[in-house]
């Protein structure tokens, strides 16, 4: 049956689960590009007992409908081998992507699963996103740390433990058990672990039903 | 500092233009924060830090709420925090306190220098050191009548009467305000700069005769002190309402912050700081305010599944809302709508007082009342909110009908405001301030580790939050142990007559009483709240209207073991009209210095000290002394 390996090719991702990537199929990516050659060759060859016969297309189409209908369908299987191989890369390329996102270390070590070209992009976007989060040249933040945009960047915090005095990258804070304080969420994530601080919720919307 | 500057007491035009400064200045230094410090005392205090809150968000502002009790919790945080900072312009809020205290006292001139104090407070009077100077901000609504630099008394270490003859000067014989104990240790650096000048200018002989002038002039400043601080402590608007003025004109006024300052604005009634017609003209603001968030009224369609096979169908509904404040009448029962009536009645120093039912007499009327009221017991001993509605809605008109036979008058009722939010939520904003003070107030596990007022201003700011029914409720359930204890321990104080007359006051002694509820009625605020008990029930005996002094019972709390809290109530509660405050503060002052006692008068009250309770004793012959001499 044609196309039957690109199928298989795109079973292979499918299958797998979105963290992970399976082996890049260098093989069966091969033998689809050969199945699509072959077409090609197959479809050469009635084009060219087309062009001996010296009737044009439609007459030939008519007097031989069995050549006429073979073309169509090896074009077709073309397409479609091609649309699937397409998908596959595609959708490889958005797997690196967002293991890049969800991941650091699983980015790392899907490395071997990757083709040579796979690694060059994996490695490009790798320098567009840092250069996006540096300071100076983009927003000045690691916006990989968290995928969902926080509602404010900045938390209260209540002080549950005393603390003494806490310098952090932001500022120095006199965390002193019952008081309050705005910091950087991703600084305070750190207290609020170790549980010196709570955050604090500012319910405080009455005009809206919250989702 | 420019003395003909008419001070810094600011009007609501300039307050968007203070915060303005402070957004630019913090911006441009390397330390942005602000630092709050709030009273974890009162619920309106609550109510401002959260609208507080939300007006620095908005701008991006980070900020340190401190809760604190006593200005020396103030003066130890400043030192951590602003010690070390020589460099940098600081911003520091002082909500519900500041304005009577002299800020001079609490920060050194250099420090003053690099500091930008913002207060919103609603004690008055302000302190006359506060008001000149350049970096003191304090927030006043004219409304409440004007502040102006022709009543203030000069300050401290400016004045060219006040020179170096001070120092050393043997305390103030009699009843001067205590303000005046400050004059010498405040600004000596203003004096050491200006005194070199002087003496180039005169010579010994011409200073010499000008003397008795100064000194003249010298006393009658100390006299227009004295008279200024005498008028005693009132109060203005509400922290929390003032606050809310400024987010409605930064545009940032909306539903919650509104009901914050209905808060605000509730506690002051509740705590009798506010008159009932200054009550009524702002609370009709709010209801104005109010009809703007309300629901439209317009009607939606909405497509909704048909029953069996009758497919979608439209519907038209009312515009669901969310949340919405809705005026309403309310009355001084407290909890009402967590209680049943007749708890709430039985319980509500408005009825108890005046029907005395502490008594079985009392209560026998009470259910006379209701009867006639048309209410059958069994209902009215239900839940209130399980009523039926019918007979819930009669309660204002048959109060009104049957109500004066029982010397219930028409300000039993009062215009108030509900909150509701969603189908969950539904609150009146007198239970509300009921449930926040017992929050503050009342601790679930005295001695454990969270029995410190700090960490109840925090269960109390959650309470505060829109979705925290819960929280809310926690703290009516603790309002009303607390109004059964004040029922039965007020009425047995009235019961065993442990009232002593003065001259200009009468005096409760509890450090001494066996009271069963001693955790209860130790606190501040409750123990206003006795003491107002006390007073209307004496006064509803007809033995006519006096001020009172109310010893607490000890503290057993370790942080303030052995202390007694003594509260001074003035004989009514404010009227319109009228300017005297409460006067206790200077009195208490005065007996404190002339006692050597371990007394602390740094609260946020001046009619509120804490005595050491082996003092009490020499404290209040003390004090009886200051009142006869006051009173000749």
């Amino acid at each position: 049956m044609f196309g039957k390996r690109a199928v298989e090719l795109i079973n292979e991702i499918a299958n797998c689960t979105p963290e992970n990537l399976p082996a890049y199929n260098d093989e069966l990516v091969r033998l689809v590009i050969e199945e699509v050659n072959e077409h090609y060759n197959q479809m050469s060859d009635l084009v060219r007992s087309m062009n001996r016969s010296g009737q044009d297309s439609a007459e030939w189409g008519m007097e031989h409908p069995e050549e006429a209908s073979a073309l169509v369908v090896h074009h077709a299987c073309i397409l479609r081998n091609k649309r699937l191989l397409m998908t596959y890369v595609k959708e490889r390329a958005e797997r690196i992507k967002s293991l890049k996102w969800s991941s650091r270390t699983a980015a790392m070590s899907i490395r071997p699963q990757l083709s040579a070209t796979e690694v060059e992009f994996q490695q490009a976007y790798d320098r567009l996103l840092t250069k996006y989060c540096r300071k100076g040249t983009g927003v000045g933040m690691d916006l990989t740390l968290d995928t969902t945009p926080p509602s404010d960047p900045e938390l209260s915090v209540r002080v549950r433990k005393d603390c003494g005095e806490v310098v952090l990258p932001s500022g120095t804070f006199f965390l002193k058990k019952n008081t309050c304080h705005i910091m950087p969420r991703e600084e305070a994530e750190g207290l609020i672990r170790d549980g010196y601080v709570e955050a604090l919720e500012h319910d405080n919307c009455l005009l809206r039903w919250d989702t | 500092m420019n003395l003909d500057a008419a001070g810094r007491v600011i009007g609501p035009a300039d307050w968007p233009v203070v915060l303005e400064n402070i957004k630019s200045d913090c911006y441009a230094s390397n330390e942005r924060k602000v630092l709050v410090f709030v009273p974890a005392t009162n619920a309106d205090s609550v109510a401002a830090v959260r609208i507080l809150e939300v007006l620095l968000r908005a701008i991006h502002l980070p900020y340190s709420v401190y809760p604190v009790t006593r200005y020396a919790q103030v003066q130890e945080t400043c030192i951590s925090e602003l010690a070390g900072d020589l460099e940098n312009f600081r911003t520091v809020f002082f909500i519900n306190c500041g304005a009577q205290e002299n800020l001079l006292n609490l920060f050194s001139p250099a420090q003053l220098e690099l500091l930008r104090v913002v207060i919103v407070d609603s004690h008055r009077p302000i302190h006359y050191n506060n008001f000149w100077h350049q970096n003191i901000f304090i927030f006043h609504d004219p409304a409440d009548g004007d502040v102006t630099p022709e009543d203030m008394p000069k300050p401290d270490g400016l004045s060219d009467c006040e020179d170096e003859e001070e120092v050393g000067r043997p305390p103030p014989a009699e009843g001067e305000p205590g303000a005046d104990e400050d004059d010498d240790s405040d600004d000596d650096s203003f004096k050491e700069n200006r005194r070199p000048a002087q003496r180039q200018r005169l010579s010994d002989e011409a200073e010499h005769s000008r003397l008795p002038e100064r000194q003249a002039a010298r006393a009658a400043i100390r006299r227009k002190r004295k008279e200024y601080l005498g008028q005693g402590q009132t109060f203005s608007k509400p922290a929390a309402c003032l606050l809310y003025d400024l987010a409605y004109q930064l545009k940032q006024d909306d539903p919650f912050l509104l009901w914050m300052s209905i808060i605000g604005l509730t506690d002051h009634l509740v705590h009798q700081q506010i008159s009932p017609e200054k009550y009524a003209e702002w609370q009709l603001q709010y209801e104005q305010a109010a009809n703007v968030y309300a629901p439209t009224g317009e009607r939606v369609e909405v497509t909704v599944q048909g029953r069996g096979d009758a497919g979608p169908m439209t519907v038209e509904i009312d515009t669901p809302s969310y949340g919405a404040i809705e005026p309403m009448d309310d009355y001084h029962f407290v909890t009402l709508r967590h209680w049943s009536l007749h708890e709430s009645m039985l319980h509500s120093p408005y009825v108890a007082t005046r029907l005395k039912t502490w008594h079985d007499r009392g209560r026998k009327k009470l259910e006379e009342l209701i009867a006639r009221m048309g209410f059958p017991l069994q209902h009215a001993k239900a839940q209130f909110v399980a009523m039926r509605p019918m007979l819930q809605q009669q309660l204002g008109p048959k109060l009104l009908q049957h109500g004066g036979d029982f010397r219930l008058d028409r300000d039993v009722k009062f215009r108030s405001f509900m909150m509701k939010v969603g189908y969950a939520v539904k609150l009146c904003a007198a239970d509300t301030v009921h449930g926040v003070t017992a929050l503050l107030e009342v601790c679930e596990q005295p001695g454990s580790e969270d029995d410190c007022p700090m960490h109840r201003f925090w269960e109390a700011w959650e309470a505060l939050g829109v979705k925290n029914g819960e929280g809310i409720k926690a703290g009516i359930k603790r309002s009303q142990r607390f109004q059964k204890a004040l029922l039965s321990d007020g009425g047995l104080l009235i019961g065993r007559k442990a009232v002593r007359e003065w001259t200009s006051y009468r005096l409760f002694n509890l450090s001494k009483e066996d009271i069963a509820n001693r955790e209860l009625l130790g606190q501040p605020l409750a123990l206003l709240k006795l003491g107002m008990f006390l007073r209307e029930a004496h006064y509803q005996e007809k033995q006519g209207r006096k001020n009172l002094v109310l010893v607490g019972p000890m503290s057993q709390n370790p942080a303030d073991r052995g202390f007694c809290l003594v509260v001074g109530i003035c004989a009514s509660g404010p009227t319109l009209g009228s300017t005297k405050g409460n006067a206790f503060g200077q009195m208490f002052r005065t007996a404190a210095r002339h006692l050597n006692a371990d007394i602390q008068q740094d609260g946020f009250e001046t009619s509120i000290i804490k005595v050491q309770a082996d003092d009490v004793l020499r404290f209040l012959r003390e004090l009886g002394k200051v009142d006869l001499q006051d009173s000749l």
